[in-house]
């Protein structure tokens, strides 16, 4: 996985006493192409605060851009902002 | 035991790791790269150098103009100090997890004292390389990482080499194997006055201030002369306190101007927004001051300075206004202004100082109105309320300081 470090915009559900849970995200792809992505399976969450910002860094699994994709998003606390973070 | 933990290269090193975090193709720390101010603004100097550029010549403090000089190649980025502020309290935060006794000497420095927690944690060292290692893994910038008995010698040991090391200073030989064949200017708080009157008396190595006889050396440099014999030889009684429980001695703050002032009014006008954040400072610290002085540079880079004892302790915006504006009238010879300064000293606390009868009558109404002000500007924001001097004007309403206040200086303090 590279490091795209891209803005989205995420359907996610905030649960009492739980990390968000990222469920869809709107995907704009190399040739300006949107793209809705699914989140089909989170598969590790953990904790990040590289240069002190602290982030929660999901690994997920879905089939876009036509193909079954490893890739990571990114919940940047402080700014309450998505990032998709690697692919 | 006392740990100094120092960021390597700090503002370069959290600019890195931000831009790395962002996918940036390349590790700034690799390349000649530099961090500086805005020549637009005149604040065009290195802040921090990259290693590669440092080995070109490039140097904190020196010039842009200088810098690309020497290194044609040299990428400039800004500085973030929202982001240098929280790498310093991601790091602060690490270090609170072993000791609550950190002492933040500066916004990429801290002390650690290690006495307290021995047991838990074990040996100095090997708890000096876990520390290094987490902040390398979790917060992305690498460290240095001094062990010594004392805060002296953990900061020279911090310094010796650099980046991402631990070094020890604990024993006499160590001192002398590590220490003592460096340039006498290494040594902490030996600066270019010292070094050129060390030089006169042939000493040119640490080692030698270390050898030589204090007595010698307080006759030649007064009591600096003791301080530098004593560093030099691991002496440090100076104890590793939390900056929370030390109270600010003066404050200062100054501003280089945008461009060259020529008028009175408008000096006059830079002159309150430094007051208006100096005396913000000032009650934020529930101190008085009857020491007000002011700084000036001239276009020419000639610096004068004037100050005033008062009869009396004030921590009044108007009043310490009125008072600048008075000693800027009797030192100002009409050159072109570079840069305005104010500082304030003699302080007392708040509640415990000798009242004058004159002050009765207005005391009461001065500290509500600055009580109020400050806590508008505490919970909207520094400039929801500020003079109608500044309306309709390119000027900020409150000047000086780093991030508009919202940094940390050397000594730990906000500015």
């Amino acid at each position: 996985m590279k490091i795209v470090a891209r803005p989205i915009d995420v359907v996610a559900s905030f649960c009492t006493g739980k990390k968000p849970v990222p469920r869809k995200f709107r995907f704009y792809g190399p040739q300006g192409e949107r793209d809705e992505v699914r989140v089909d399976k989170i598969l590790q969450i953990e904790e990040s605060r590289i240069a002190g910002i602290e982030a929660i860094v999901y690994t997920c699994q879905s089939a876009f851009l036509g193909e079954e994709r490893l890739y990571q998003l990114k919940y940047i606390v402080a700014r309450c902002s998505w990032e998709l973070y690697k692919v | 035991m006392i740990l100094h933990v120092d960021a390597n290269s700090a503002y370069l090193g959290w600019t890195a790791a931000a831009l790395l975090e962002k996918g940036y193709p390349v590790d700034l720390r690799k390349i000649p790269a530099v961090i500086a101010g805005d020549p637009a603004d005149r604040h065009g100097i290195i802040l921090a150098a990259s290693i590669p550029a440092k080995e070109r010549g490039v140097h904190t403090a020196c010039s842009l103009y200088e810098a690309f000089r020497l290194c044609p190649n040299l990428q400039v980025f800004p500085p973030d100090y929202d982001l240098f502020l929280s790498c310093s309290e991601a790091m602060y935060r690490i270090l609170l997890e072993y000791t609550p006794l950190v002492q933040r000497y500066s916004i990429d420095e801290c002390f650690l004292d290690y006495g307290g927690c021995r047991r838990r944690f074990g040996d100095p060292v090997e708890t000096a390389f876990s520390i290094k290692e987490r902040i390398k893994a979790e917060l992305g910038f690498t460290v240095n990482v001094g062990v010594g008995p004392n805060k002296v010698t953990a900061k020279m040991a911090g310094e010796l080499k650099k980046p991402d090391r631990v070094h020890t200073l604990i024993t006499k030989e160590e001192l002398k194997q590590k220490l003592w064949p460096l340039p006498a200017g290494k040594l902490f708080m030996a600066g270019k006055a010292s070094v050129r009157k060390l030089e006169k008396i042939n000493i040119t190595t640490i080692g030698q201030i270390a050898c030589a006889d204090p007595a010698f050396l307080r006759q030649r440099l007064n009591f600096h002369g003791m301080l530098l014999w004593s560093y030099a030889n691991g002496i440090d009684y100076d104890r590793v306190v939390p900056m929370e429980r030390i109270e600010q001695k003066g404050f200062s703050n100054s501003m280089t101007l945008p461009c060259d002032v020529e008028d009175a009014e408008t000096a006059k006008a830079y002159i309150l927004s430094l007051t208006e954040r100096i005396a913000g400072r000032l009650r934020r610290q529930g101190s008085k001051a009857s020491l007000i002085g002011i700084t000036l540079k001239t276009g020419a880079f000639f610096h004068y300075s004037h100050q005033l004892k008062l009869p009396f302790y004030t921590d009044d915006t108007t009043t310490i206004y009125r008072y600048a504006v008075k000693l800027f009238g009797e030192c100002w010879r009409g050159e072109p202004l570079r840069q305005i300064g104010v500082h304030l000293g003699d302080l007392a606390a708040k509640d415990a100082y000798q009242l004058s009868f004159d002050e009765l009558s207005h005391l009461q109404s001065d500290e509500a109105l600055n009580t109020a002000v400050d806590r508008i500007r505490e919970r909207f924001g520094q400039r929801a309320i500020y003079r109608g001097t500044f309306v309709n004007t390119q000027m900020k309403p409150l000047e000086g300081g780093v991030n508009d206040g919202n940094y940390m200086m050397m000594g730990g303090y906000k500015q």
